[in-house]
């Protein structure tokens, strides 16, 4: 059986292994099906776009929720993407429709994955955001001035320096976005208190009488020019005289000149939010009054803010920035300049303090 | 203003650090630590805005710092605690777990600190303990309060503070008192319980809270309450006997001193070890605490077993068969133990009282300790009836038997006209029984009956005592209580006699020495051999007594007006031996007594009403008991102030033909924990060096050779004398062995 070396030949040859050759294509093998066919048209049942491009609406959650990542490189690239989009996204849609309909981060939802931000420890997070902040429209910025007060007070109040150090231009930022609204509040005790301990006038005490004495720390230039200049657009936004004020108006006219009553201002709705905190309607028992005594309201306009500073309780703040801004302006330089104009403003509503 | 310089140098970059400044001098950081409570502040408002979900590490971080220094700066941080139980009484099922962790914390550290009171902190958790519903929290608070609670009582009980929780925790039990949906109770009956375990508390107030908790609507709380009454006073033994194990093993600890490297720290460890030690030996020897049951302590006992019996066991209530089993048997307790009188209780246990009923021994129990000797026997007598026809009857299975026999003998004991002599006659038929327990069950019960009545009993179980015994006994009847007796009372007073006699003797040779020098004087020694030379050796003494105190010879006790009542020293007689004599019994008088001691015994000791009985009175009492074999031959008496045993009236169990497996399983738990039988030879259980006999064995022969030679040529004599002592040898150590 099969004693041929012919037959043995083909037995052996299925276990020969095959030989390659380059530039040669390979042997089909013997049981090769082709699978190839023709069509006149390809149609795709589902097509995923997902993985090349997603949508804009997604990436803002997306980066707005690595805000929280660990890693510090993390959040400041995710800052510096909605940097670069969100902007130019909100002023497409804004004017006519809510940012909830349109899918986009609300202001809200914005606000509160942002400002933890403000008390981040990696500087360059802080120098991102500040960035993103000042290219975010200012449109509904106004509603949420509390929140955002808290959180650069917060700030003002970190144990860390360079935090301390970086918390006034958030101020500087939301003085420029909201304006006056700023020291609704308590805004305007919080700002100044912060603002002396940012420059370590030894103000932090508030009303007590022992603080005044404390000598003021020599203060970096470059650390302290910032915190003055902040300072004085303080006392600018909060002591400037309303434009066109309704007092020139004349007792006996009746009418303004835009048609309206002339106590017209008086009885409209009011344009701030949470007028009525300082009544403490909607806080629980205990908190409102201590000891029978109702809580001392928080300046509200220009004249109560002063009357906080010359009379109230403010006063302590008040002596501790001229005790610690005249010792500036004696160190002389340009510290002692910017201090001087400051100075300056602050000794003006002392004066008109005592006349009213 | 060193420390500021150095301030100026050191940045200050993190809390810690600040703290650590702070606790070294608060004055000066002043300034560091109002900008840190600002940044709290406005932290914790930021927080207030949003408190779910976010663990607030920084916040977190913040209100452990500010709780370390506050104390530091009293006048800044008034309303810091306040803030902190508001945040947590607020927002407690909110809070991230960590969070409301630290919030706890901080407020026991601000507790430890004295910052607030006690009271502040307890009535800051108590009401979250009630109503959160997370577990974790529940127990840190939990452990809390119990052991700032202990920690408070430590030294001297704090009565203020004590009287206040527990009037928080009457108001919580009483709140939901009739509400069967409110479990509100429960956390007050659990730390009540565990208070009460740990001996913190121990007065009627913990009691009423949860007497008040066991009249409770809710089943969980009502059954916590009785549970308390039922079992506490094991529990507090049994603590007890666990806090004694962690025993300090000084000689291990010197040891390892002797042998590790000699730090302060292994040194400190022994002091502490000794301190231990000398506390625990100063400990023993002070007088137990002062403690009573908890079922001692209840204020209107009766008024409680009614309510308990009226409340949970009327018609239309919906507790389970074991909630109602724990109510029987505290009712049952409280009724046997204070002698009330609940005459529903017994009615109510008859519908339960046949084999059929799932826990009988249970309800036997019950019946057992609900009866005392002031229950009319016609309210008792319908119970003992049932068991006997129920369970005591031919076609019952042995172990039923036993059961209803057990019973019976427990109910008679505590209430003996309960039975009257036909049923009894009928029962004692089954001292016959073959069943090892009916058997012994009704011999438990003729035992029983020789005690307390035996012309109830047949005149041939009577037996010799009790046959003789009977002419001089009273019929029982119902109402008669028998004054009390100091058992061995009488053997007390013949070996204070003897005692006497003895001294006296003593002194009496003593004084024979100096008073006639030329000799011829019996030592007691010599005396115990003959009768005659005892009685001239008592002679002598009395005589020579006699000399000295001539004016009380007669055998009367005198009784002087102003001491008639001595407290008498058993271990000082010294002075009972001077011429102020009380008792003088005469030799005829004290021949008397030893020949008629049968007599005697039935007059009512006179000890007891002459002289009042110091405890080592009362040792010796024991002791001459024990000695007499009385306790033994009594049995256990039993009283209706304990508790039933279940297993008593179970009776002794037969373990029945099982499969192998189980046979097998209860042969292996037998052998659990026991060494192995066989030989210990070869095995050492400690390390020692090669005894003598091992020496012995392994010497080498050649050495030994010449011994053995001279063995063979001992002679016969010599053998003799060997051979004796060896037996000699063998004797006293089979002896000793």
């Amino acid at each position: 059986m099969g004693a041929s070396a012919k037959r043995k030949r083909e037995k052996q040859k299925d276990f020969r292994k095959p030989k390659l050759k380059v530039g040669k294509a390979k042997a089909k093998a013997d049981n090769f099906t082709n699978t190839s066919f023709k069509s006149k048209a390809i149609t795709l049942a589902a097509q995923s776009l997902h993985t090349t491009a997603p949508s804009p609406t997604y990436l803002f959650t997306h980066h707005l929720s690595l805000l929280t990542h660990h890693s510090a490189t993390t959040r400041k690239e995710s800052l510096s993407y909605l940097k670069t989009h969100l902007p130019a996204a909100l002023s497409i849609t804004t004017p006519t429709t809510p940012n909830a309909i349109s899918n986009l981060p609300t202001t809200s939802s914005l606000i509160s994955s942002l400002l933890p931000l403000i008390l981040d420890p990696s500087a360059s997070v802080r120098a991102q955001l500040l960035t993103l902040l000042a290219h975010l429209p200012h449109t509904h910025l106004v509603l949420h001035t509390r929140k955002i007060l808290l959180f650069i007070n917060s700030a003002m109040t970190h144990i860390s320096s360079d935090i301390r150090a970086d918390s006034t231009k958030f101020l500087d930022w939301l003085l420029r976005a909201s304006g006056e609204e700023v020291f609704s509040a308590g805004g305007w005790g919080v700002c100044l208190r912060g603002l002396c301990g940012c420059l370590g006038f030894g103000g932090a005490t508030g009303g007590s009488g022992g603080s005044s004495v404390i000598v003021p720390k020599v203060q970096d230039g470059r650390v302290a020019l910032p915190h003055l200049a902040v300072l004085a657009k303080v006392l600018e936004v909060g002591l400037a005289k309303p434009v066109g004020g309704e007092g020139e108006v004349g007792m006996g006219d009746k009418r303004r000149p835009d048609g309206l009553h002339v106590s017209y201002e008086a009885h409209k709705l009011p344009s701030r939010s949470n007028v009525y905190v300082s009544l403490g309607l909607f806080d629980t028992l205990g908190s409102v009054s201590k000891e029978g005594v109702l809580r001392e309201a928080e300046p509200e306009d220009r004249d109560s803010r002063i009357r906080y500073l010359i009379g109230g309780a403010g006063r302590g703040v008040f002596d501790s920035l001229t005790l610690g801004l005249g010792r500036l302006k004696k160190g002389g330089g340009e510290m002692g300049r910017a201090a001087g104009k400051v100075l300056v403003a602050l000794e003006a509503a002392d004066r008109e303090g005592v006349a009213v | 203003m060193a420390k500021r310089k150095r301030a100026g140098l050191v940045k200050l970059t993190n809390l810690p650090m600040l703290q650590n400044l702070i606790r070294r001098d608060p004055p000066s950081y002043r300034e560091e630590f109002v900008l840190q409570y600002r940044h709290y502040e406005s932290q914790r408002d930021i927080f207030m805005s949003q408190p779910e979900g976010n663990s607030g590490e920084t916040f977190a971080d913040l209100v452990g710092f500010m709780s370390q220094v506050t104390s530091c700066y009293p006048d800044l941080t008034e309303n810091f605690p306040s803030d902190l139980a508001g945040l947590l009484l607020k927002h407690h099922n909110v809070l991230h777990h960590e969070l409301r962790e630290k919030l706890v914390q901080s407020l026991v550290l601000l507790r430890n600190k004295d910052v607030i009171p006690s009271t502040t902190l307890l009535q800051t958790l108590f009401p979250i303990l009630t109503t959160t519903t997370s577990k974790a929290l529940r127990t840190q608070i939990y452990s809390t309060v119990t052991s700032d609670l202990r920690s408070s009582n430590a030294k001297i009980k704090n009565h203020k503070l004590n009287k206040t929780v527990q009037t928080v925790l009457f108001g919580l039990v009483e709140a939901g008192k009739d509400d069967a949906g409110s479990t509100a109770g429960l956390w007050a009956v659990k730390l009540t319980r565990e208070l009460w375990k740990r001996r913190v508390w121990d007065d009627a107030r913990t009691v009423e809270i949860m007497k008040e908790a066991s009249l409770c609507a809710n089943p969980k709380v009502m059954s916590g309450g009785i549970r308390f009454f039922l079992g506490v006073d094991q529990e507090m033994e049994e603590q007890e006997d666990s806090d004694d194990d962690e025993a300090v093993d000084i000689g291990r600890a010197k040891h390892q001193v002797g042998i590790n490297k000699k730090t302060n720290k292994k040194k400190r460890q022994l002091e502490k070890a000794y301190a231990l030690l000398k506390k625990k030996e100063k400990n023993k020897n002070k007088p137990h605490p002062l403690n009573f049951s908890a079922l001692h302590l209840l204020h209107d006992p009766q008024g409680f077993a009614e309510a308990l019996f009226s409340k949970h066991l009327s018609r239309n209530n919906k507790l389970t068969m074991e909630q109602k089993l724990l109510v029987l048997q505290l009712v049952s307790r409280l009724v046997g133990l204070h002698k009330l009188s609940v005459l529903g209780l017994y009615s109510y246990l008859l519908k339960f009282l046949t084999p059929r009923q799932r826990d009988v021994t249970q309800f036997l129990v019950c019946c057992a300790q609900g009866s005392h000797d002031l229950v009319p026997p016609d309210v008792l007598e319908p119970i003992v009836k049932k068991i006997a026809d129920e369970f005591v009857s031919e076609g019952v299975a042995a172990e039923v038997a036993t059961a209803g026999l057990n019973g019976i003998r427990e109910v008679c004991a505590r209430a003996p006209l309960a039975m009257n002599a036909t049923l009894l006659q009928d029962l004692t038929e089954y001292k016959g029984s073959k069943d090892k327990g009916v058997m012994m069950a009704a011999r438990g019960l003729i035992g029983l009956y020789r005690e307390v009545a035996p012309e109830m009993l047949k005149k041939k179980d009577r037996g010799k005592a009790a046959a003789m015994d009977m002419k001089n006994r009273e019929v029982l009847r119902f109402g008669i209580e028998k004054e009390g007796v100091i058992e061995g009372l009488e053997l007390l007073e013949q070996w204070k006699a003897e005692q006497k006699q003895l001294k006296k003797a003593a002194k009496g040779e003593i004084e024979a020495k100096g008073a006639d020098e030329e000799g011829e004087l019996e030592e007691p020694g010599d005396s115990e051999g003959d009768d005659s030379e005892d009685d001239d050796a008592n002679w002598a003494g009395w005589e020579i007594e006699e000399d000295d105190s001539e004016e009380d010879e007669i055998g009367w006790i005198n009784v002087a007006s102003d001491d008639e009542i001595e407290i008498s020293d058993s271990e000082d007689e010294s002075e009972d031996s001077g011429p102020r004599k009380k008792t003088k019994v005469d030799d005829e008088d004290e021949k008397d007594l030893l020949g008629e001691v049968g007599v005697e015994e039935k007059q009512l000791p006179t000890l007891a009403t002459t002289k009042i009985l110091t405890p080592a009175d009362f040792a010796k009492l024991a002791e001459l008991r024990t000695e007499a074999g009385l306790e033994r031959l009594m049995g256990k008496k039993i009283t209706n102030e304990d508790a039933v045993d279940a297993d008593a009236i179970k009776g002794p169990q037969k373990r029945g033909k099982s499969d192998k497996e189980a046979r097998l399983a209860a042969v292996m738990e037998g052998r659990e924990g026991r060494e192995k039988y066989g030989s210990k030879k070869g095995k050492r259980d400690k390390t020692h060096s090669t005894t003598n006999k091992e020496k012995a064995r392994k010497k080498n022969f050649l050495m030994t050779k010449s011994k053995a030679k001279g063995k063979q040529k001992r002679s016969l004599v010599e053998k003799q004398r060997v051979l004796r002592a060896h037996v000699e040898k063998q004797k006293k150590s089979k002896r000793k062995g």
